[in-house]
């Protein structure tokens, strides 16, 4: 672009030293005329008028005339004129000679011999003055082309410079496009994240800057980048109060499910006890009246209904050891061998081991109530229930045994896959044993356990349950 | 730079721009500056005063044409003694100082172009001629050659010789006065360039315009055309451009500090009929 101005430039100054050479010749060529018209009329004074004192102008005036004639003849470098201005030159010269050669002869007194000479003199000047107005003509036409040329070539310039202020245009137009677009580009795109961001329902992405980027831009994408964080620490934060939320809410129910049990739990054992501290008063007065009497039975009979009755009544909703179970246990078992005499025989077999593990209470009596209820109970003679407690790799196994009327096969199996819902209470027929015993230990040990029916080999049912061993230390 | 001024009689004519091309040819060939200017008409006071001012302007050399012979021999010899050699083309002036001539022998063109009337009037013609300039020698040679053919036919005689000034429209008056005053001229010849021209266009005005026999100079367009429609007979060719290309070498040689050997330096003619006015150009 610069080149081509510097060339314009150029080119104009090309055209005005064209012109300044034209008018110069002009000048010269107009000179010429009237030089050579002054010597002329020197020599017509000096020659006609004897007026020789006016030699010195004459001389003076050809000298210039020259002078004039030599700048004329290199003013030009076209072959034609110069042609034409040389030959201007050598007819000055041969046209002063012959006036010169006239003047002197006049002076030197020799007057009949310079007139034939001045009158050559006048004759070249007529000739002179010919090829000066050929000249002219050949000047004229010259400067007539030089002008069209100059047009034209001014024409061309002009052209040129309009081409180049188009393309300049044309090309800051494009700048600016491309520009606009560059500053525009990222702005779109980081509308487009923020606004697919608002529609998320997931984290939000940051931008990564890039490098060479407007400063504007990176000042809003790092906002952008710093607002997004700050939504993503909202969401997790959101996120965890919403799962822990949903913890409590399981928690709770899960609280409610146990208090709903034990109630029910409690409700039962109400209606078999009318008033327990009344009771346990009674029992107490009975049992010290039959020691005062000398009973011995029954006031062991007594001490362990007693103990029996203050287990169920004082840890109705504690947790308790499986030595707590096991007196409990104990004491169950002296009542009822009053009560069934010989005929049932009662194997307990807790290993010490499991004393410390803990559990719900009322867990084991009424798995052997439930044996003895549903098993044995109708037995005249060698009812046989047993109970076992050990611990083998930090759990606890329970199991009841008995070689009562025992289960029907099918019943079985589906007693096994029915054992921990709802339902179970029902198929048990409105025991409060085993379906609650189960769902109180599956709530307590967060569903860690095992639990199973089995048809014993010679009669009989046994029920075997395997819970975490969990003592006071964890 | 080596400045050569020709000076034809007459500026803006075929015969003398087409010996400037071949003199402009060889001048850019040899370097030299070449300045033509020649009167508007023929003009022979003009042309002189053209001579001088290329003498007074102290050229390196002059080419011009006698027109007039004797006219032309002051102004040769001025020339001469300013040390300017000057080189006469087409028609001499063998009696000045002239320092070579280049041309045609005018004598045996014109003894062709009588062959020529011989040929087309069968032996058999009353001849108007029409000349340039009745006292041009090369033209006055043409006619001696011309009559020196026919004179051996008893029934062809020249009945009247006119001038034209070298104007093809006064050639046309002058055949218009030939038939007037001579109205058993049955033949023409036209001497010099435009002659035949001026003849033929009168003659082709005329009913019985192929009963003249018509014989010609050089090659202007006009009688190529007339030979080509039957009209013109047929015409004597000169080389214009040869003779600018030899004046060129004639002065060149001059320059260079060597004599010309010759003083006549011939260039060639064609003679031009219908039987080869295609092969012209």
């Amino acid at each position: 672009m610069s080149i081509s101005s510097i060339i314009i430039f150029g080119l104009n100054g090309f055209i005005f030293f064209k012109y300044d050479q034209i008018i110069d010749q002009y000048g010269l060529f107009n000179d010429y005329l009237v030089a050579i018209n002054e010597v002329g009329q020197e020599m017509e004074s000096i020659i006609r008028q004897e007026n020789f004192d006016r030699k010195n102008l004459f001389f003076f005036n050809r000298d210039k005339l020259l002078s004039n004639a030599r700048r004329l003849r290199s003013s030009t470098e076209d072959l034609n004129l110069g042609r034409r201005y040389t030959d201007l030159y050598f007819l000055a010269q041969s046209y002063t000679n012959e006036a010169t050669s006239a003047i002197r002869l006049m002076i030197d007194g020799y007057p009949s011999a310079a007139i034939p000479v001045y009158e050559q003199a006048r004759h070249l000047f007529y000739l002179t003055n010919q090829h000066y107005y050929r000249t002219y003509e050949t000047l004229a036409l010259n400067v007539n082309q030089g002008r069209q040329q100059a047009a034209r070539f001014r024409f061309q310039l002009n052209a040129a410079g309009l081409s180049i202020i188009v393309v300049l245009i044309v090309i800051s137009m494009y700048l600016a496009a491309a520009l606009s677009g560059w500053i525009t580009s990222p702005i779109k795109s980081l509308t487009t994240i923020v606004s697919n961001a608002a529609i998320s329902n997931h984290e939000i992405d940051t931008i990564v800057i890039e490098e060479h980027n407007i400063d504007e831009y990176d000042n809003l994408t790092t906002a952008y980048n710093i607002f997004a964080t700050r939504i993503n620490e909202y969401f997790l934060d959101m996120k965890r109060n919403a799962d822990l939320e949903r913890k409590l809410h399981d928690e709770e129910t899960r609280n409610l499910k146990i208090t709903n049990l034990l109630k029910v739990s409690e409700l039962k054992a109400l209606q078999s006890r009318i008033n327990p501290h009344f009771m346990f008063n009674s029992i107490n007065m009975i049992k010290n009246v039959a020691f005062i009497e000398g009973a011995g039975q029954a006031t062991e009979l007594l001490e362990s209904f007693g103990s029996f009755l203050r287990y169920n009544y004082d840890k109705f909703d504690k947790v308790v050891t499986i030595k707590d179970e096991y007196q409990n246990v104990v004491d169950y078992f002296a009542i009822q061998k009053i009560r069934m005499g010989d005929r049932l025989i009662f194997e307990i077999d807790f290993d010490q081991s499991t004393f410390a593990a803990l559990l719900p209470c009322l867990i084991i009596q009424p798995l052997v109530e439930n044996a003895i209820d549903h098993g044995v109970s109708s037995y005249i003679s060698d009812a046989f229930v047993r109970v076992e407690a050990k611990v083998v790799e930090k759990r606890v196994f329970l199991t009841v045994e008995d070689n009562g009327v025992g289960i029907e096969k099918k019943r079985l199996t589906r007693l096994n896959s029915l054992i921990l819902t709802d339902n179970l209470e029902n198929e048990f027929e409105g025991s409060i044993g085993i379906s609650n015993v189960i769902s109180r230990l599956s709530i307590f040990f967060n569903g860690d356990l095992h639990y199973k029916l089995e048809a014993r080999e010679r009669g009989g049912t046994i029920i075997r349950i395997d819970i975490p061993y969990k003592n006071d230390n964890g | 730079m080596t400045r050569i001024s020709f000076i034809p009689p007459i500026e803006n004519h075929p015969f003398w721009l087409a010996a400037r091309e071949g003199m402009a040819k060889e001048c850019h060939r040899l370097g030299f500056n070449l300045d033509y200017v020649g009167p508007d008409i023929v003009n022979q006071d003009r042309q002189i005063e053209l001579i001088e001012i290329a003498i007074a302007s102290q050229v390196d050399g002059i080419v011009t044409s006698a027109v007039d012979p004797g006219r032309f021999d002051a102004v040769i010899r001025s020339s001469v003694r300013n040390g300017i050699p000057i080189v006469l083309i087409g028609s001499d002036s063998p009696g000045s100082l002239r320092t070579v001539f280049v041309g045609i022998d005018n004598v045996d063109a014109g003894r062709k172009a009588g062959n020529l009337m011989i040929e087309s009037s069968g032996g058999k013609a009353l001849i108007g001629v029409v000349t340039g300039y009745s006292r041009q020698l090369s033209l006055n040679q043409r006619i001696q050659g011309f009559t020196e053919a026919i004179s051996e036919y008893p029934e062809m005689r020249i009945v009247t010789v006119e001038e034209s000034g070298f104007d093809q429209i006064n050639a046309g008056k002058r055949t218009k006065e030939i038939l007037l005053e001579h109205p058993e001229v049955n033949a023409f010849l036209g001497v010099s360039t435009n002659d035949i021209e001026g003849i033929a266009r009168i003659i082709s005005e005329k009913s019985n315009s192929s009963s003249f026999s018509l014989i010609g100079f050089d090659d202007v367009d006009f009688t190529i055309e007339s030979i080509k429609n039957g009209l013109v007979y047929g015409t004597i060719v000169q080389t214009p451009g040869q003779l600018g290309i030899l004046s060129t070498e004639a002065l060149a040689a001059v320059f260079s500090g060597g004599e010309v050997p010759e003083s006549f330096i011939e260039t060639e003619t064609r003679l031009i009929t219908l039987e080869n006015v295609k092969d012209l150009y």
